[in-house]
C-alpha cells in the first residue's frame, strides 16, 4: 500500500470514528474531544522574487477515551498552505495524527496504530530521533515537536524498576510531509537548479522529481532508558528508513531526481544530567548509511558519527530560559562527494517572558561553525489570553550555497499569527 | 510531618517561609531565638498526613487585565525515610493541560525534578536547584514550591500580633546561607493553634521592605489536618496577585509509589483512579 493510500485510510477512519464517538467537548480531562490546535498565519517575503507572501491555516482535533485496560485515540489534522506571487499555489491536506488502540497492564503497554514516537533528548537536532515522520512542509520554521508527525507503528513498552524498554515496529512506511512543489521551502529548486545540502547544480534546471521507494516497511528499533540520582541515560538501536527523502540524481534529458528513503542502522547513546546550574543533554549516534552523491552523480551511502551536547539554564536564576547546543556530524567516506561531510553547528533558543508572563520574547538561532550558515528567528508573542497566543516573528537566512541558511537565503520573511488550543 | 510539599495544604509554604533568624548576642536574644527555632520546628513538624491529594485552582489577577486561571491536581507523599514526592498535573487551560511536574526531594537533601510537556511527549529533567523564576507566571517562585528545613534558617520570635481574628506569633526567619534563597528575610504570623501561617511577608533585596505578601483567607480541618483552603500571594510593587483555592483535599489514601515515577508523569491515565 502506498503512503498516500495509507494516509488516506488512516485519516478517513479517524474522522469517521471521531464523528461517531464525539460527544460534548471534555473539560480538564485527558479524555474526550479536544481541539488540539488552531493556527492562522500570514507572512510576507522581503527578498524572494518568486513569492510575495504566504498563508497557513492549521487545525487538529482528537478524541481520547479508555475503559479498563484499554484506551484509544482518534485524531486528524488539516493544513492549508497558500503562496502568493509568480509561484503561487494553494494546497489543502488532510492527515492523520494519533489513531491507536492501547492495552496496558502494570508493567506493560502495547499500542497499535498511528502514534507519535519521539526518541532522543536534545532540542532541534536529535540524531536519535529517527522513528517519527518528518514534517518538512515549512522547512525549519517551526520547533522540533511541530516538525514531527505520527507514524503507523506497533509499540511495546515495558516499565521496570527505574528503567524502560521501548520497542517500535513500523510495519508500513509513510514518507515525510514535504512542501508543495512550487513552495519556496521545497528542498529541490528545479527553477534555479539547486538542492538543499548540495547547493547549485545547473544541470538540475527543469529536472523531474519522482518518488522511488515509498512502499514496504519502515523498520523498527529498541530503546532502553533509565533514571538515576541526577542522571538519566539511554541506549538505542534502530533499523529504519529515513522519512525525509534524499534526491538521487539520474542523469538524462531531462535529469530525474528520485526521492529515495534509504534504510540505515543507527546506534545511539544518550545522557541527561544536572550539573553546574544547568541541565545537560547529550546524544551520540552512529549511522550506518548516510546517502551521498559523488562528483560523477553516483549515489552511495557511507557511515557517519553524530554528537550533540546541549545545556538548558536560567541565567541569574531568572525566568529567562536558554538552551544551547553544539552539534557535529562527520560522514566517513573516502569519496569526493557533493554533500557536506562535516557539519558543525551551534543552535539555541532564548525565551524571555515578561509583564507577568503576558508577553514573551523568543529568539531561535542556528549557525554553522565550519561553514557560513545562519538562521535567526526572533519572535514576540502576546500570551495574556488563556489558551491563545498572538505572535509577530521573522525568519532570516544567510550562508554558503550548500548550507540551509544559504539555500533559503532569499526566503527572509516576516509573519504574524494566532494560535489556540481548546 | 508537614514540612514538605507546598500544597500539602499551603500551610507548609508558610512554615518553610517561617524560618530565618539572626542569632542574638544577648542572653535574652538567645532565648528569643531559641523560642523562634522551636516554633519553626513545630510548624515544620505539623501533622499533614502520610499523603495528600488536592484539587487546586490558581487565579492570576492584575488590575485592568483579564484574569488567568490554572487548574491543577497535586499529589504528595511522604516516605518513612523523609523522602517527599510531589506530582503536579495541570488540568486547565487547554494549552497547558496535561503538563506535569514531578519532584522527588530526597532525605539527603538532594532533589530530582522532571517535567512532562504533552506537545513534546517527552519527560525531561529540569534544574531542581532553581530558586528564582515564577512558577507558571504566578507570584510563586520555584523556591516556594520546595521543602525548606528549619535548620536552613535562623529564627527569632518577635512577639504577638493579631491577623484578622487570630492572635498570632510573629516569627522572623533569615537564611543561614544567603546563597540558598531568593529571600533575605521572611516574617511569618503563625497561628499557635493550627500552626499555620496566617500571613507571610517576603523580603527579596531590601530586608526592611517586603516585596510579596501571603494572606490566608480560609482554613479548615480536613480529616483532622489543618489545611489552607484559600490564600492570596500579592506582589506588593505591581499589585499582581496569585490566588490559590483548594476545591477538595483528601489525606492518607495510601498513594502508591508508582504514582511518583516518570511513567506516571507521562501518562495521565495512571493517576485517574486517585483523582478526588
Amino acid at each position: 500500500m502506498r503512503g498516500r493510500q495509507i494516509r488516506s485510510a488512516w485519516t478517513t477512519s479517524g474522522l469517521v470514528m471521531l464523528g461517531a464517538l464525539a460527544g460534548p467537548p471534555a473539560h480538564a480531562q485527558d479524555t474526550g474531544l479536544k481541539v488540539d490546535a488552531l493556527r492562522l498565519e500570514v507572512g510576507g517575503f522581503t527578498d524572494e522574487p518568486g513569492a510575495t507572501g504566504s498563508a497557513l491555516v492549521h487545525g487538529a482535533v482528537s478524541l481520547r477515551g479508555d475503559s479498563g485496560d484499554w484506551s484509544y485515540a482518534l485524531g486528524a489534522r488539516l493544513d492549508a498552505h497558500s503562496q502568493y506571487g509568480n509561484r503561487d499555489f494553494d494546497r489543502v491536506r488532510l492527515d492523520y495524527t494519533e489513531n491507536y488502540l492501547r492495552w496496558q497492564q502494570k508493567d506493560l503497554r502495547l499500542t497499535l496504530g498511528t502514534q507519535n514516537v519521539l526518541w532522543g533528548r536534545v532540542d532541534e537536532i536529535s540524531p536519535i530521533d529517527r522513528m517519527g515522520r518528518v514534517d518538512f512542509s515549512r522547512a525549519v520554521l517551526d520547533k522540533l515537536p511541530d516538525r514531527r508527525r505520527a507514524v503507523p507503528a506497533v509499540r511495546a513498552e515495558y516499565f521496570g524498576e527505574g528503567f524502560k524498554l521501548d520497542g517500535v515496529l513500523l510495519p508500513v512506511f509513510d514518507e515525510a510531509v514535504m512542501p508543495q512543489t512550487r513552495s519556496v521551502w521545497n528542498p529541490v529548486d528545479t527553477v534555479n537548479g539547486r538542492i538543499l545540502g548540495i547547493g547549485a547544480l545547473p544541470g538540475m534546471v527543469g529536472a523531474r522529481v519522482v518518488k522511488a521507494d515509498i512502499n514496504g516497511a519502515g523498520g523498527g528499533g529498541l530503546r532502553f532508558t533509565a533514571e538515576g540520582d541526577n542522571v538519566d541515560y539511554g541506549f538505542s538501536v534502530q533499523r529504519v528508513r529515513q522519512s525525509q527523502p534524499y534526491y538521487r540524481v539520474v542523469p538524462g534529458a531531462p535529469v530525474v531526481l528520485q526521492a529515495v528513503h534509504p534504510f540505515s542502522t543507527v546506534l545511539g547513546a544518550e545522557l541527561e544530567t544536572e550539573r553546574l546550574g544547568a541541565t545537560w543533554r547529550m546524544e551520540v549516534a552512529v549511522n550506518s548509511a548516510v546517502p551521498l552523491t559523488t562528483q560523477s552523480f553516483q549515489y552511495r551511502t557511507d557511515p557517519s558519527l553524530n554528537v550533540v551536547i546541549g545545556a538548558e539554564f536560567f541565567p541569574g536564576d531568572s525566568e529567562t530560559r536558554v538552551t544551547l547546543q553544539v552539534a557535529g556530524q562527520r560522514v566517513m567516506t573516502n569519496q569526493i562527494v557533493l554533500d557536506r561531510t562535516r557539519i558543525y553547528s551551534f543552535t539555541g533558543e532564548i525565551e524571555h517572558p515578561f509583564a507577568n508572563g503576558r508577553w514573551r520574547a523568543d529568539l531561535r538561532f542556528a549557525m554553522g561553525l565550519n561553514d557560513r550558515d545562519l538562521y535567526i528567528n526572533p519572535r514576540l508573542s502576546y500570551t495574556g489570553i488563556d489558551r491563545q497566543e498572538i505572535y509577530l516573528a521573522a525568519h532570516l537566512f544567510s550562508g554558503a550555497a550548500n548550507t540551509l541558511g544559504g539555500f533559503y537565503r532569499r526566503n527572509d520573511s516576516v509573519v504574524v499569527g494566532w494560535q489556540g488550543k481548546f | 510531618m508537614a514540612g514538605t510539599a507546598w500544597f500539602s495544604g499551603l500551610g507548609s509554604l508558610g512554615q518553610r517561609l517561617g524560618g530565618w533568624l539572626l542569632i542574638a548576642a544577648s542572653a535574652c536574644g538567645a532565648a528569643v531565638a531559641d523560642d523562634g527555632a522551636k516554633l519553626a520546628q513545630r510548624v515544620y513538624d505539623r501533622p499533614d498526613g502520610k499523603d495528600s491529594t488536592s484539587v487546586v485552582t490558581m487565579s492570576l489577577t492584575e488590575e485592568g487585565k483579564p484574569a488567568r486561571t490554572r487548574g491543577m491536581l497535586v499529589f504528595r507523599a511522604s516516605a518513612a525515610d523523609s523522602q517527599v514526592s510531589t506530582l503536579i498535573r495541570f488540568t486547565d487551560p487547554a494549552d497547558i493541560q496535561g503538563t506535569g511536574l514531578l519532584t522527588i526531594d530526597g532525605a539527603d537533601g538532594v532533589s530530582n525534578q522532571w517535567i512532562y510537556l504533552p506537545a513534546m511527549q517527552r519527560v525531561r529533567r529540569v534544574d531542581s536547584n532553581r530558586k528564582g523564576g515564577r512558577f507558571v507566571n504566578s507570584d510563586y517562585f520555584f523556591e516556594d514550591l520546595r521543602d525548606r528545613k528549619p535548620t536552613m534558617d535562623t529564627h527569632k520570635l518577635l512577639g504577638r500580633e493579631r491577623v484578622g481574628d487570630t492572635e498570632t506569633d510573629m516569627l522572623e526567619s533569615v537564611p543561614v546561607d544567603a546563597t540558598n534563597s531568593v529571600y533575605v528575610r521572611r516574617l511569618s504570623w503563625i497561628d499557635p493553634k493550627s500552626l499555620l501561617p496566617m500571613r507571610v511577608d517576603f523580603f527579596e533585596r531590601n530586608a526592611e521592605q517586603a516585596s510579596k505578601r501571603l494572606m490566608v483567607l480560609k482554613r479548615e480541618q480536613v480529616q483532622g489536618y489543618w489545611t489552607v483552603m484559600d490564600s492570596t500571594l500579592t506582589d506588593l510593587a505591581t499589585g499582581h496577585q496569585t490566588r490559590l483555592t483548594v476545591g477538595r483535599v483528601l489525606y492518607d489514601r495510601n498513594l502508591p509509589e508508582s504514582l511518583f515515577t516518570s511513567r506516571a508523569l507521562a501518562e495521565e491515565r495512571m493517576e485517574k483512579e486517585f483523582r478526588p
